[in-house]
């Protein structure tokens, strides 16, 4: 679906963004793209869908090469982004002039979405505050039924009910010919919902795996203060004890926190990368 | 698929960018409308006849088609110069040669439609004067006038391209600086030319236009030239800067 190999990307010449960046991105899953402020979540995905240029490298997405921004690539992906304006339609008069362009648009599916999050579809626009107009988006991305599908930061902005419905709208939209791919810094918001995580830090990806994958190696779990454990790859205190990453020596069941994830990818950066280059040596 | 042009992705844009515009091109034509009516009226009162002459309404008409061009035009200006908030029409499934083609028609086409219909409607109301038609049917007759138009508003269009932010001011600030040299060379190339006329200043010869002393022929032509091929010219490299654009 997306191939991305030795990419290099910098806005400033001295001050490379992405450098020799090599990611896969298979489709049948809901990928989540993570990383600090500033590490090029937002730039990926716009060189992912032809919004920006490789310096160096190359991308393959949907097996079109983005920077041509065809016709017949951009009408299979849909982007949702972070800040946007919207014309003076009624939600209506939008998927009146938008849905053309995109040839697998079910209007019933739209409708379906709308009413899920509560949004009448004769109100006008403008008239909707940042996280309705954001629903409007989300239901109207959906319902392209494009093979890509990016949003970034897709819940921000949405009420704490708004983004269990999120949850379970997106849960159901995935089949085997999509790709979704979800930027955020709410992690928990994709509690449940994504199957394979991307970490991006200092110009590469530092892990990029399936949610089994990493449940395979790593085992999250609650550790009283009496107990103790070898091998802590990060812990966290809470007032009933540690919550701790360890390598899955022991082949436990355990269930993904993806903040301990990302804040345990940090803290040992090498072990995390090392662990994930060995897997099939194990 | 063909990925250069399909008549349905062409509707579909047109009628997308049309629906988008509507208003700013409505109240901008109401704002056109008032601006000439006005002028006309405060003539009339302050010659204190009945009717104006022909030539001095022709030569606001003309002279204000430029600044109603761009104003017309500032919707399509404004999406290409900004950043955040119209990156996703970018990724809207349709060509670059879409674009230009959508862009092309809404901007020189129906916008010289609407501007003639405006200058005929003021034209009627107060002078009940058809002569202005003359113009519009004559469209080659009066071909260099045209030209120029669409070649400054095609400049727009580019700077609308480079400048990512107050793109219509820069540009235009940008085009006067342009001018304003080009007119120093001119005038240092034209004490060359006329070695008899000692000592001309800036302003004793006008690039492309005529002046106390003339200009020679072949300046004349290379004005004309620039105007004709530079509208085109424009148009097509606006083609190639949409495809390239990032955002």
């Amino acid at each position: 679906m997306i191939e991305i190999n030795e990419l290099a990307f910098s806005y400033k010449k001295k001050k490379p963004l992405f450098n020799h960046l090599n990611l896969q991105l298979p489709s049948g899953r809901i990928h989540g793209l993570l990383g600090k402020n500033g590490a090029g979540k937002t730039t990926l995905l716009k060189l992912i869908s032809g919004l920006l240029f490789p310096n160096n490298g190359n991308i393959k997405t949907l097996g079109f090469d983005p920077s041509k921004r065809k016709p017949g690539m951009l009408q299979d992906i849909y982007f949702l982004f972070e800040e946007f304006t919207l014309p003076d339609f009624s939600i209506q008069k939008f998927k009146d002039v938008y849905e053309g362009f995109y040839p697998n648009f079910i209007e019933n599916q739209f409708n379906e979405y709308l009413n899920e999050f509560e949004i009448h579809d004769n109100e006008k626009l403008n008239s909707l505050s940042y996280g309705q107009k954001k629903k409007v988006l989300i239901s109207f991305g959906l319902a392209t039924n494009t093979k890509l599908l990016i949003m970034d930061e897709p819940t921000n902005g949405l009420d704490i009910p708004s983004k269990s419905q999120f949850r379970k709208i997106m849960a159901g939209a995935i089949d085997d010919n999509k790709c979704v791919i979800i930027s955020t810094h709410q992690v928990r918001d994709l509690d449940n919902l994504i199957d394979s995580i991307t970490i991006l830090d200092q110009q590469d990806v530092i892990l990029s795996e399936p949610i089994e994958n990493i449940t395979a190696k790593l085992c999250f779990k609650a550790l009283s203060h009496n107990e103790k454990e070898e091998n802590i790859l990060f812990s966290e205190s809470s007032l009933k004890g540690n919550w701790i990453v360890v390598e899955n020596f022991h082949n436990e069941e355990s269930k993904l926190d993806i903040e301990m994830l990302f804040n345990a990818t940090f803290a040992n950066k090498s072990r995390i990368q090392n662990l994930f280059k060995n897997k099939n040596t194990r | 698929m063909n990925d250069m042009f399909s008549l349905k992705r062409f509707g579909l844009l047109f009628r997308e960018q049309t629906s988008k515009n509507l208003k700013i091109f409505l109240m901008g034509s109401v704002l056109v409308f008032a601006v000439l009516f006005a002028v006309d009226l405060i003539s009339l009162i302050g010659t204190k006849s009945q009717t104006l002459k022909f030539d001095f309404r022709i030569g606001y008409y003309s002279v204000f088609i430029f600044p109603a061009a761009i104003l017309l035009s500032s919707s399509w200006f404004t999406f290409l110069s900004k950043k955040a908030p119209e990156t996703g029409n970018l990724l809207l499934p349709v060509s670059a040669f879409e674009r230009i083609l959508v862009s092309f028609i809404i901007n020189v086409i129906i916008f010289s439609i609407i501007y003639f219909g405006i200058v005929l409607s003021v034209e009627l109301i107060l002078f009940q004067d058809f002569t202005i038609l003359h113009y519009l049917t004559h469209f080659f007759k009066y071909r260099t006038f045209y030209s120029a138009l669409f070649f400054i508003q095609s400049i727009f269009l580019i700077g609308s391209l480079i400048f990512k932010k107050a793109a219509i001011i820069k540009t235009g600030f940008s085009l006067f600086l342009f001018y304003v040299f080009i007119q120093l060379i001119y005038t240092l190339l034209m004490n060359l030319v006329f070695k008899d006329i000692p000592n001309l200043k800036y302003g004793d010869v006008i690039f492309g236009g005529n002046s106390q002393i003339g200009n020679p022929v072949y300046i004349k032509a290379i004005f004309h030239y620039l105007v004709y091929l530079g509208f085109p010219l424009i148009w097509i490299s606006s083609y190639f800067k949409i495809k390239e654009k990032q955002v």
